[in-house]
């Protein structure tokens, strides 16, 4: 029996894609997500000279010489100074429900694939749980203690790790710079956009993602029948379509705001720019003839962050110094996933920290540390709470009396 | 002043062999075009067209439904497809190395190959651009690749490695047709002196420009093949240069190497050289051209193969090796996958036939045997597909293990290929009936009989 | 058509070799003669000295595509991505010569190659479909084996005794008058 799923894959190989700690190990190092795991940790993140610079920052540079000189705004606005977008998605909070797959698809028109396609690697969710299994690497007792695990003593109870994953909406996108036809593009607050009526559909986007977040419409998914996806139009005597009543009952689920995309279109993770702009529309007409456009923060819920019972999600303007999404990249868990590819994500995560009960009976075995940081500690022959574990650490003449600070319950 | 007698340990091997005249090679060549076809050239293009019917039935079914009728997924969005383009392209590399590259170099054996070796260069570049035309999801919406104006006002984006393939590929296609043609332009003069009346005096006519081998004409003409030589020679290595781009600007562990633009122009002067040795292995034993496509011929062919063939050896151990040596773990990961993950049998197929197969033609008897130097080549064309198709798998493990995934075409991914097989056999017989296969003012200009300063060539000892 | 009320095109004389047809050629390039034309089958390695005759022109029309191919390139890259409609993509800078070079340098060949073609078929005043030479009989050969030297009777020096002696005492295999 073939089941459909998702996630065909189940160990994170070591990579520091979630990143994880025991309740000990934080108090030592709190900010252990971006300084001591990952290849981002081992070098600074303002290296002083560059190739090239951003639009955004010459257009910065450019936009204040004109404000300070005649107090106008340079047109065309590359880089708003009013909103940029951001948002955290916290790993501690999230349980991995999947109310937020379910939400996004709703909102935003996602086509239903069936178990043919989803068996096939080919479900459209923009948003996705990834879903890893992880176990101590060596065997911890029995006649194979001390022993690698392999395939055959893995234990009965593994730990699990979730992580939500959509478009992450990168400042330096690959998949924006590989389109060759403009269809994805970025904005000038910070979202990749996508745009539907310019896709070709060479997929080339998808595959520079480091993240694979974007999916593609092999088939007429709302068009035809979910059994007759395959037949050729010349085949038949009419055109597989949808019975007429089906399809109009199919209108009333969709939401009007947002596009229904056609076969042979890419579609990723949008940060639901229609309420965005829906919220922008609204601020505007309630400003008036005033400058008041900022639209306040907790206006603009994106639809994962509304389905979310745990409020893992926080979504907001990273300009607002004391949005709740700029206080959550303040904290110290905050790190990005594949954050060495200097993609400059919007979209990072507050790393997660577990906090293992003394009463249960493989307590030992888990204080040590998650079992994905053991892999990572195998697989990169380094200890990320070892005694050199700040890496990147612009301020190195502080070395570890920095970290004391943090650690204010509890020690060692 | 006649040329003096070479010291007969130096005497090289004539490149037309039995000491041929002029007339004997313009007949030999125009035979085959004058003569009514043989039986066996009529069963090859109708199997080869039936062959080729594949290629539009499944294209349109593939636009009528949807891409996903071929076996991608989320990661692998590139398939069969694009090896089969790359594939494609790269035979056509050796048809233009041999025709430019050669020609600077001053090698004349070029001269009784290049006909029928730029000719495989267009057909293949025929077939593989139909790849990257067909594989996009809205194929009506190719044309916005080019910078034309449209609707939507908006232009082409030109740092995406795509839009370099599509200026490149159309170059490579038309500049080797410009280049092909002008070397037919003295050709198709001949066989327009020999047909008698009729279409086929007209076309040749047509054709030939009312070539009359005049020496001012000549003139012009030699410095224009100098100049699309050299124009053509950095175009072949600027042409896979581009296509390995569009694996090399992205940011895959495995694809993101500096190494593949050397790497695939190599590997492409490799497959195609194989390829050119699988078509005129049997080509110059059936129309009896063996005078003019000597076992000499076949001999450097082989040592060209064998050159390029190490060269990409060397290009896979130096990446395993950059992949240790460079500490990225996420590329150490993807080379060791190559090898010992799902596709292990794929990087098997493909080190065995590009790697040992050429070190064969080391030893004379092997280069200089027909029948072997033709299986080995059948073998270095599969090793450069399964290489292509190595390259293309790394989507399928790459940054994120949750994405990972196996690829399996469909039958219409593997009929769509093995019909472009068939479109571009039915172009090479088409070819072979109606134009001369070889070169034939080219090679009567490196034989003896051309030389005026030869006794051949009507040299007399003492005059001037 | 009355053969004697055909206007005469030029004398043909026909040689076997082309060293033959060399010395030919020089004895008439000496003569000073200047519509005259030798044809073989193939280029004859050192015929253009013995012609008399400059370089080729046709590098200034393969430079001029070129040049033009490689400024069209770059600057419709600028106009298309930095001037007419600027899109932030990848973070990139609007223009650089760097990303603009592989469609610059391919628009440069391409150019280049039809310079190059064009120019000379325009040098060569081809494609040239009637020719009083191809009408010839005996001409066929040209393109076969055989190598011609044709002094066309509008040449100033012609004249029909002394241009005739002249071909004569370079040892034709034949003499023939052309047609117009």
């Amino acid at each position: 029996m073939e089941i459909a799923c998702t996630q065909d894959h189940g160990s994170m190989e070591g990579r520091p894609i979630i990143r994880e700690a025991n309740i000990q190990q934080f108090r030592k190092h709190p900010d252990f997500a971006a300084s001591s795991m990952g290849i981002d940790s081992h070098f600074p993140h303002d290296l002083p000279s560059k190739v090239y610079n951003h639009p955004y920052e010459s257009y910065e540079k450019k936009a204040e010489e004109k404000q300070k000189k005649d107090g106008t705004t340079l047109y065309p606005i590359i880089k708003s100074s009013v909103h940029q977008w951001a948002m955290t998605i916290d790993l501690n909070a999230c349980t991995g429900c999947n109310a937020c797959v379910v939400s996004c698809q709703s909102e935003n028109n996602i086509p239903i694939v069936g178990k043919d396609q989803v068996r096939r690697g080919r479900e459209m969710h923009w948003l996705r749980i990834d879903r890893y299994f992880s176990a101590p690497v060596t065997v911890p007792e029995g006649s194979d203690k001390g022993k690698i695990r392999s395939e055959k003593n893995l234990p009965a109870d593994p730990q699990v790790s979730v992580q939500p994953m959509a478009c992450v909406h990168c400042e330096n996108a690959p998949c924006e710079s590989v389109c060759p036809v403009n269809a994805t593009v970025h904005d000038e607050e910070g979202l990749n956009l996508m745009v539907y009526n310019r896709c070709v559909g060479t997929r080339y986007c998808s595959n520079n993602c480091p993240y694979k977040v974007r999916r593609f419409n092999f088939f007429d998914y709302n068009l035809r029948p979910l059994d007759s996806l395959y037949d050729s139009p010349v085949m038949l005597d009419k055109l597989p379509r949808r019975p007429t009543d089906e399809f109009e009952i199919a209108k009333l689920v969709r939401n009007p705001d947002v596009s229904v995309r056609m076969r042979g279109v890419m579609e990723k993770c949008t940060y639901c720019i229609q309420r965005i702009e829906g919220a922008k529309i609204a601020q505007k007409i309630k400003a008036g003839a005033s400058d008041a456009v900022e639209v306040p923060d907790g206006v603009v819920r994106t639809a994962c962050l509304d389905a979310c019972p745990a409020e893992a999600i926080t979504f907001g303007n990273k300009l607002d110094p004391n949005s709740a999404v700029s206080k959550s990249i303040k904290n110290p868990r905050n790190y990005s996933v594949l954050g060495y590819l200097e993609t400059r994500a919007r979209t990072t995560y507050l790393a997660r920290v577990r906090n293992p009960n003394p009463e249960m009976p493989d307590y030992q075995e888990s204080l040590k540390s998650p079992y994905t940081t053991q892999e990572y500690f195998k697989t990169n022959a380094e200890d990320p709470f070892g005694h050199h574990g700040h890496h990147g650490d612009n301020h190195s003449d502080h070395g570890h009396g920095a970290d004391d600070n943090h650690a204010k319950e509890g020690s060692h | 002043m006649q040329v003096p007698e070479t010291p007969k340990d130096l005497v090289r091997t004539p490149l037309v062999t039995n000491e041929r005249s002029l007339s004997w090679i313009t007949n030999q060549v125009a035979q085959f075009i004058e003569n009514k076809p043989p039986m066996w050239w009529w069963i090859a293009l109708i199997f080869s067209a039936s062959v080729a019917v594949l290629v539009p039935y499944y294209i349109s079914y593939l636009i009528g439904t949807g891409v996903g009728v071929w076996g991608l997924q989320n990661p692998v969005m590139w398939g069969w497809a694009i090896v089969n383009f790359v594939f494609w392209i790269g035979i056509g590399h050796a048809g233009t190395l041999i025709s430019a590259i050669l020609f600077l170099l001053n090698q004349k054996w070029r001269t009784s190959i290049n006909r029928a070796a730029e000719a495989m260069t267009i057909f293949a570049v025929m077939c593989a651009g139909i790849f990257p035309l067909i594989h996009v999801g809205r194929v009506w919406f190719a044309w916005w690749l080019f910078p034309l104006p449209n609707a939507n006002q908006i232009w082409p984006q030109f740092r995406s490695p795509l839009l370099w393939d599509v200026f490149a590929v159309s170059t490579y296609f038309t500049v080797s047709l410009l280049f092909w043609y002008t070397g037919l332009v003295p050709d198709l003069a001949t066989i327009r002196d020999r047909v008698k009346s009729g279409l086929a005096k007209f076309s040749y006519g047509l054709f030939s420009l009312g070539w009359t081998g005049s020496n001012r004409h000549w003139r012009n003409y030699e410095k224009a093949y100098l100049l699309l030589a050299g124009l053509s020679t950095p175009l072949v290595l600027s042409v896979h240069s581009i296509v390995s781009f569009d694996f090399a600007v992205s940011q895959l562990p495995g694809w993101h190497t500096t190494i593949f633009p050397p790497y695939f122009v190599a590997g492409a002067i490799f497959s195609g050289f194989g390829m050119v040795m699988t078509l005129l292995i049997p080509l110059r034993t059936i129309c009896k051209l063996e005078d003019l496509i000597t076992v000499k011929h076949v001999e450097l062919m082989c040592k060209v193969t064998l050159a390029t063939g190490t060269m990409v050896g060397y290009a896979y151990a130096m990446e395993f090796f950059i992949a240790y040596y460079g500490g990225n773990p996420y590329e150490l990961e993807t080379f060791i996958n190559r090898a010992m993950g799902p596709y292990w049998w794929a990087y098997l197929a493909m080190v065995s036939c590009n790697v040992i197969t050429p070190q064969f033609f080391w030893v004379k008897k092997f280069r200089t045997d027909m029948r072997i130097v033709f299986i080995l080549s059948i073998f270095v064309n599969i090793g450069m597909w399964f290489e292509r198709f190595v390259i293309v798998m790394t989507l399928h493990r790459d940054f994120i293990p949750a994405n990972w995934d196996y690829y399996t075409p469909t039958k219409v991914d593997v009929l769509t290929f093995v019909g472009t097989f068939g479109m571009f056999m039915t172009l090479f017989l088409l070819f072979m009936k109606f134009l001369p296969m070889i070169a034939i003012s080219e090679v009567k200009g490196v034989t003896p009989q051309a030389n005026p300063h030869h006794k051949l060539g009507g040299a007399k000892e003492g005059k001037h | 058509m009355a053969q004697d009320s055909q206007k005469l095109h030029g004398l043909l004389a026909q040689f076997d070799t082309p060293a033959d047809l060399m010395h030919a050629a020089e004895m008439i390039r000496d003569h000073g003669y200047s519509r005259w034309d030798v044809f073989s089958p193939f280029p004859i390695h050192g015929m253009d000295d013995a012609m008399g005759l400059k370089n080729s022109k046709v590098g200034w029309f393969t430079f001029i595509g070129g040049f033009t191919g490689f400024f069209s390139g770059m600057g419709m890259i600028w106009y298309m991505n930095e001037f007419n409609y600027p899109l932030i993509v990848g973070g990139k800078p609007f223009f650089s010569p760097i990303f603009s070079f592989p469609v610059a340098y391919e628009l440069t060949i391409l150019l280049g190659a039809f310079g190059t073609l064009l120019g000379m078929a325009f040098l060569n005043r081809l494609p040239r479909l009637h020719n009083p030479l191809l009408k010839h009989s005996s001409f066929k050969r040209a393109t076969d084996d055989q190598f011609f030297l044709l002094i066309e009777a509008s040449d100033a020096k012609f004249d029909s005794s002394v241009t005739r002696q002249l071909l004569e005492s370079t040892h034709p295999v034949k003499i023939e008058e052309v047609q117009e």
